[in-house]
C-alpha cells in the first residue's frame, strides 16, 4: 500500500514537471519567434510589450502655445485617469468640471424628461435613441463625458458603456446622484429643448474654435487661421477639425492608408491613395510626395489607428516633416456628413 | 457506472482523446503562429487582462498550444499535456463567459482569424464540450 502511495506521487510529480516543461517550452519559443519576426520587420512587428500608441496631440501643442483658454487641456478634466471602464463621479466633482467647461455632459433620459429640467448646458442623449452612428459621433473634444440621468437609474451607466465599448472613449464618468441631486443642490438648471438638443451637438462637434478656444486665432479674412504645425520629426495626432481647416483650405496632402478597395469605396477628396502594406513593402515610393511646406496628414479606417501611424513613421524616415496621424480617420469624417467621394483617385 | 469508470480509465479510450485534443490544439495554435498582429487584437477585444500582457500572452499562447499539442500528439508527457489543455479550457471558458455576459460583440479568436466565429453559447458548449474530453485524456489508464 505505501508502496502503490509512493509510486503515485511519483508520476503525479512527473505530470507536474512536465506541465512546467510544457509552458516553458511554449513561452521560449514564441519570444524567441517575436524576436526574430520584430528584426524582419520593423513596422509590423508586435511589441514586447502591449501599450496603446498615443501621439502627442496638434491641438495639445497649440492650447499651451496659444491664448488661455477655457477648452486647453490642463483643465481639471485632464486629471481624470483613462479607464476602458465608465467611472462614477460625485456631485463636487461634476460641479467642478461643469464651472471649467470642461466636460462634455450627457442627459440620458428622454427628451420630455430632459425639456422639464437638466444641468445648464448639457447634450440630451436618450438612451432609447442611441444608435451606433450617434455613439460615434460623440465628440467631447479630449475632454471627459459626464452621463447622468434621474438618480439611480440603468441608463447613464448604460450609456456610458455604451461609449466606452462602441465609440473607445476613455474618460467616461456617470454621476451616479444624476439630475435630482444636481438640482437639490441649487446648481444652474436649463429647460427646454434650448440651444442642448441634437443640433448644438453637431455645431460643437463643427466648431474649430472648441479645440483652440481662443478668439485671437482668427486670420485677418474673418475665418479661422490654420494651425501652424510644427516641423519635427515625428508625428503628432490630430483631431476632425484641424482636418476639416486643412481641407477647407487646401493646405494639407491627406493620405488614405486603408487598403486600395476601401480607398475606392469611399475616401476624402483629394486624398492619395498609400496603403500601408504597399508603404511597408517599399517605403521610396513615399518620396513622391510634394507636399511643398503644407503638413501631411494620414488617415485610416478609425480605432487604434496603428496602420496610418505606420506609414507617419514611414514618412518621417523618408524625410518629411509636419506629419500628422487623423486619429478618428475616415469613419469620424463620414458621420461628420463631411465631403466623400468613390472611385479610383489620384495615387 | 463501474463500466463508464473502466471505460474512461481504458488505456485507448485516453489515447483516443489525447489525439483529438492534440489536433485540435495544433490547428488552433498554427493560424494564431502566422497572424500574431490580429491575435493581440483579438486578445484585446476580450478587456479582460491589462494592455500591458496582451502582447506577450499573444507570443507566448500560441506556441504553449503548439507545444501542448506536440506532447498530445507525440504522446510525450501526453498527461501533462492533458492537465494543460483542460486548465486552458478552462480559462478560456471564463474568458467567452464574461465576454458573453459583458454583452461582448467580439470574433472568438479560438481558431485565428480564418474562424470569425463570434463568441456567444454555441462557443461556450464547444468549449465545455472539449474540456471534458481533455479532462478523460488527463485520466491515468488502469
Amino acid at each position: 500500500m505505501a508502496w502503490q502511495t509512493l509510486g503515485s506521487r511519483d508520476r503525479d510529480e512527473n505530470v507536474v514537471r512536465g506541465a512546467v516543461l510544457i509552458v516553458l517550452v511554449g513561452a521560449l519559443l514564441g519570444l524567441t519567434y517575436n524576436f526574430w519576426g520584430l528584426k524582419s520587420n520593423p513596422a509590423y512587428g508586435i511589441a514586447w510589450i502591449g501599450e496603446q500608441r498615443v501621439l502627442e496631440s496638434v491641438e495639445a501643442l497649440m492650447a499651451d502655445g496659444g491664448a488661455e483658454s477655457p477648452t486647453s487641456t490642463s483643465g481639471p478634466g485632464s486629471a481624470f485617469p483613462e479607464s476602458d471602464e465608465p467611472l462614477q463621479i460625485q456631485i463636487a466633482g461634476v460641479k467642478r468640471l461643469f464651472d471649467a467647461g470642461d466636460a462634455l455632459i450627457l442627459d440620458a433620459r428622454e427628451p420630455d424628461e430632459f425639456e422639464a429640467g437638466h444641468i445648464a448646458g448639457a447634450v440630451n442623449l436618450p438612451f432609447s435613441e442611441v444608435t451606433p452612428d450617434r455613439i460615434e459621433g460623440v465628440d467631447s473634444g479630449g475632454r471627459p463625458i459626464v452621463t447622468y440621468c434621474d438618480g439611480e437609474c440603468e441608463v447613464s451607466m448604460d450609456l456610458a458603456w455604451e461609449l466606452v465599448l462602441q465609440a473607445g472613449h476613455r474618460k467616461v464618468l456617470v454621476f451616479m446622484g444624476g439630475f435630482p441631486e444636481w438640482e437639490a443642490a441649487g446648481y444652474p438648471v436649463g429647460t427646454g429643448s434650448g440651444d442642448a438638443d441634437a443640433t448644438s451637438f453637431t455645431t460643437y462637434i463643427d466648431d474649430p474654435m472648441a479645440f483652440f478656444g481662443s478668439d485671437d486665432a482668427d486670420g485677418a479674412d474673418g475665418g479661422p487661421a490654420l494651425p501652424e504645425i510644427p516641423e519635427i520629426d515625428r508625428p503628432l495626432s490630430t483631431e476632425l477639425d484641424t482636418v476639416k481647416q486643412f481641407f477647407d483650405a487646401k493646405a494639407a496632402v491627406l493620405l488614405d492608408t486603408r487598403e486600395a478597395e476601401e480607398y475606392v469605396e469611399g475616401h476624402i477628396p483629394g486624398a492619395l491613395s498609400y496603403p500601408y502594406d504597399r508603404v511597408g513593402e517599399d517605403p521610396r515610393q513615399l518620396d513622391g510626395i510634394d507636399a511643398g511646406g503644407r503638413p501631411i496628414i494620414a488617415y485610416c479606417g478609425g480605432g487604434t489607428c496603428e496602420i496610418s501611424m505606420g506609414v507617419a513613421d514611414a514618412l518621417i524616415a523618408r524625410g518629411h516633416r509636419k506629419v500628422l496621424v487623423f486619429m478618428g480617420g475616415f469613419p469620424e469624417w463620414e458621420a461628420a456628413g463631411y465631403p466623400v467621394v468613390r472611385g479610383e483617385g489620384p495615387y | 457506472m463501474d463500466a463508464l469508470k473502466r471505460f474512461l480509465h481504458d488505456r485507448r479510450a485516453i489515447r483516443v482523446s489525447q489525439i483529438v485534443v492534440g489536433v485540435i490544439f495544433l490547428f488552433a495554435a498554427l493560424p494564431k503562429i502566422g497572424d500574431l498582429g490580429s491575435f493581440a487584437l483579438q486578445i484585446h477585444n476580450y478587456r479582460a487582462i491589462p494592455v500591458a500582457l496582451e502582447n506577450v500572452m499573444a507570443m507566448t499562447l500560441p506556441w504553449i498550444e503548439l507545444v501542448i499539442a506536440l506532447a498530445l500528439l507525440l504522446g510525450i508527457y501526453a498527461r501533462s499535456g492533458a492537465v494543460l489543455s483542460a486548465g486552458l479550457m478552462g480559462v478560456f471558458l471564463v474568458a467567452i463567459g464574461q465576454a458573453v455576459a459583458r454583452g461582448l460583440d467580439i470574433d472568438c479568436g479560438c481558431f485565428g482569424t480564418t474562424d470569425a466565429t463570434e463568441v456567444g453559447f454555441v462557443k461556450l458548449a464547444e468549449d465545455v464540450g472539449l474540456l471534458v474530453l481533455a479532462v478523460v485524456a488527463s485520466l491515468r489508464a488502469r
